[in-house]
């Protein structure tokens, strides 16, 4: 999955950690997801919470169990240009939400290893 | 029994490259499939010769996205999209060269989402299962 997205600016605060993202519309998935209507495939946007898990825990990690995914609005490059990825890791517990706006676009509990 | 070939998929299935991730599909009956996808180098999903997690979330997506298909064989492709996943299970990320073999079924359908009960294989392994909810759009 290359030039999905790029980070913009990333912190921690009491355990919490907090990504902007910027969603790339040029993307090639674009092409396949769906030619004509640019739609962010749920896949991608489960590897790109998994990437910033990596990149903040400073190794690779694997999803071991999806407790739960909601996908409660569709993302799209063109209305969610920017996004903010919120999360938390608990004793291989990940909690984690993805935000456009202030609205909750995708939810994930899951296991980690 | 109902059978596409990686040849002919696209008349079912609305995705394109670069993310096709089903190459064929045997449908028993409306709410019974089984898909099969070979992981070769060019996926879209793969991370140091692996299929990532995302990519066995997107081969479950598109077994189901088939297997609905497969009841409108004829008409466009309709749009599809993951709303839910509820506690897939992923055993191990399976490597390229491998090939998954899928059993998809619907078991709960309302208004234009389906709840799947996935389970994904590759020779004598289980690579993943669980259970997802899609949304499938009506054609204009």
């Amino acid at each position: 999955m290359t030039d999905y997205y790029h980070i913009i600016s990333k912190n921690e605060a009491g355990g919490e950690f907090q990504y902007k993202l910027a969603l790339h519309a040029s993307c090639e998935v674009y092409a396949g997801h769906f030619p004509g209507h640019p739609i962010s495939p749920g896949a991608c946007n489960l590897e790109m919470i998994r990437q910033c898990v990596s990149d903040a825990m400073g190794k690779n990690i694997r999803i071991s169990l999806i407790r739960q995914c909601r996908y409660l609005k569709l993302v799209t490059p063109l209305e969610c240009p920017e996004l903010e990825l919120r999360f938390r890791v608990t004793e291989m517990q990940l909690v984690a939400g993805l935000y456009c706006n202030d609205t909750t676009y995708v939810s994930l509990k899951a296991t980690i290893g | 029994m109902i059978h596409f070939d990686r040849e002919h998929i696209q008349a079912i299935l609305p995705q394109r490259a670069p993310i096709v991730m089903v190459d064929e599909v045997w449908a028993e009956d409306a709410d019974h499939a089984r898909t099969l996808l070979s992981i070769r180098n060019d996926n879209f999903f793969l991370h140091d010769s692996l299929l990532l997690e995302a990519g066995i979330i997107e081969h479950i997506a598109q077994s189901a996205a088939a297997m609905v298909g497969t009841r409108s064989i004829g008409e466009e492709a309709h749009l599809g999209y993951i709303g839910e996943l509820r506690n897939i299970h992923i055993e191990r990320l399976p490597h390229i060269g491998e090939t998954l073999l899928t059993e998809v079924a619907v078991i709960a359908e309302a208004s234009g989402i389906s709840l799947v009960e996935a389970s994904v294989t590759a020779g004598e392994d289980r690579i993943a299962g669980g259970q997802m909810k899609v949304f499938i759009e009506e054609n204009d």
